[in-house]
């Protein structure tokens, strides 16, 4: 077998996650060591997830680990990695939740989404971000009755101490 | 033998960014991963100030040597900017593929070790070190599986590389000592190698999981290894030797805490 086929088959298998029977590569891989190939799936489904835990941590608290880790795999699944750019794959799972079909729906948690993003990168790019008072206190783990009002919010950043603010507020 | 790089240095990690620039700690050199800046999320300003402080290596994890996709020049001149702007003293990657039509694996994948890789791979090292304009240091990973029909041992292969290509190696003793644990290889094969070609030594700690030791760099480097390590540098002292931390990150002080105590045994300070 060509050294191409080679990478392509255990790519494939890579990508989907274990879905795939390891036994495609019966003569690429020493059979021993199939059973190893997990080792590379779940590096790439749970460094993902760890990442994006890291950076989403208003959708991964208001999902819960499984319901997360689950999401994260449909992403890698549907949509697969592909650029070299974390930043990227981040903003590629926040467009990811606005088409699939168990969350397009789900305007909170994509507008929680959008805020962990902008958070975490997009302020660098867009100096401000509009979004619901209920999303911000779920956002900062605020047990409070918030009302359904628009805010302006924005980031400050100077490299030490980095905060949220509230910049305009239409009650 | 004059290089700026020696003793033991640290992979730099952005968490640590701050407290490097505040408190200038006396650390020799840093390696930095470029993949970290090409698509601009970090700042090349904070590198500037930390470059003017510390002499550096650039390392990277997306260089692809192994794969089959063409290289996109408009990436490689992205990587090539960060070389002649930080000047580093070597750049290095893994001896791996990391992505393949078009997906990105985010993870070091193995290299069957036959003709026809290494004919392929040694096309790819050319290219980019004419493309670059400088020699590459490659990497010797760790792995999970073998492949069926090898032509040639780790060794053989990584030293056939550098004979046709003039690269150098990165010789990662962690790894070497994690594939033996795994019985994916069972010689310890440092002591085959031209030491003439190797520039530096990586360090990391790794855990165990279903049997298998993970290359996972989040924990502190084995007693173990680290005695392989000095082992080495007894025999070959000019040849420095980097920590890498990359999950679980303690907070700096820590850190250089770990990398002091590993320079001391190494060096017996």
């Amino acid at each position: 077998m060509s050294y191409k086929k080679q990478i392509s088959l255990m790519s494939q298998v890579v990508f989907s996650l274990g879905e795939q029977d390891r036994s495609q590569l019966d003569g690429v891989v020493l059979r021993s060591d199939l059973k190893n190939m997990d080792a590379y799936w779940s590096n790439l489904l749970y460094g993902f997830t760890s990442k994006f835990k890291k950076d989403l941590q208003g959708v991964h608290s208001h999902l819960g680990d499984s319901n997360f880790t689950f999401l994260v795999r449909e992403f890698i699944l549907e949509r697969g990695l592909v650029t070299h750019s974390y930043k990227l794959n981040l903003r590629g799972f926040f467009e990811f939740l606005k088409f699939y079909e168990q969350t397009h729906d789900d305007d909170f948690l994509i507008s929680l989404c959008e805020l962990d993003y902008f958070w975490s990168f997009g302020f660098k790019d867009h100096k401000e971000l509009n979004i619901l008072k209920e999303v911000l206190c779920s956002w900062l783990g605020e047990d409070v009755d918030c009302e359904s009002s628009l805010l302006t919010v924005k980031v400050n950043d100077d490299g030490n101490k980095k905060e949220l603010s509230i910049i305009t507020s239409f009650d | 033998m004059n290089s700026l790089i020696r003793g033991v240095g640290l992979g730099l990690r952005q968490p640590h960014m701050h407290s490097i620039l505040e408190s200038k700690p006396e650390v020799p050199w840093f390696e930095v991963i470029v993949d970290d800046y090409i698509d601009g999320h970090l700042d090349l300003k904070k590198l500037d100030k930390l470059r003017k402080h510390y002499p550096i290596v650039c390392h990277s994890v997306g260089l692809n040597l192994g794969g089959i996709d063409e290289y996109d020049t408009n990436t490689l001149s992205k990587f090539k900017y960060i070389y002649d702007r930080f000047s580093p003293e070597w750049i290095s990657d893994h001896l791996c593929w990391s992505s393949h039509n078009g997906m990105y694996h985010h993870d070091l994948m193995p290299i069957p070790r036959t003709t026809e890789a290494l004919e392929h791979i040694v096309r790819r090292i050319d290219f980019l070190q004419n493309f670059f304009k400088r020699s590459l240091v490659i990497e010797n990973i760790t792995q999970y599986i073998r492949f069926e029909n090898e032509q040639y041992s780790e060794n053989e292969f990584i030293s056939e590389v550098m004979n046709r290509t003039g690269c150098f190696l990165l010789l990662d003793i962690s790894n070497i000592a994690t594939n033996m644990k795994n019985k994916i290889n069972e010689n310890y094969w440092v002591n085959s190698i031209d030491v003439s070609k190797v520039k530096q030594i990586h360090l990391a700690g790794s855990v165990m999981s279903d049997g298998l030791q993970l290359d996972t760099h989040s924990e502190n480097v084995s007693n173990a290894d680290t005695l392989l390590a000095k082992d080495f540098i007894t025999k070959n002292p000019h040849i420095p030797v980097m920590i890498e931390r990359d999950s679980n990150l303690p907070n700096f002080s820590i850190l250089n805490q770990e990398r002091e105590y590993i320079e001391k045994i190494i060096y017996e300070l």
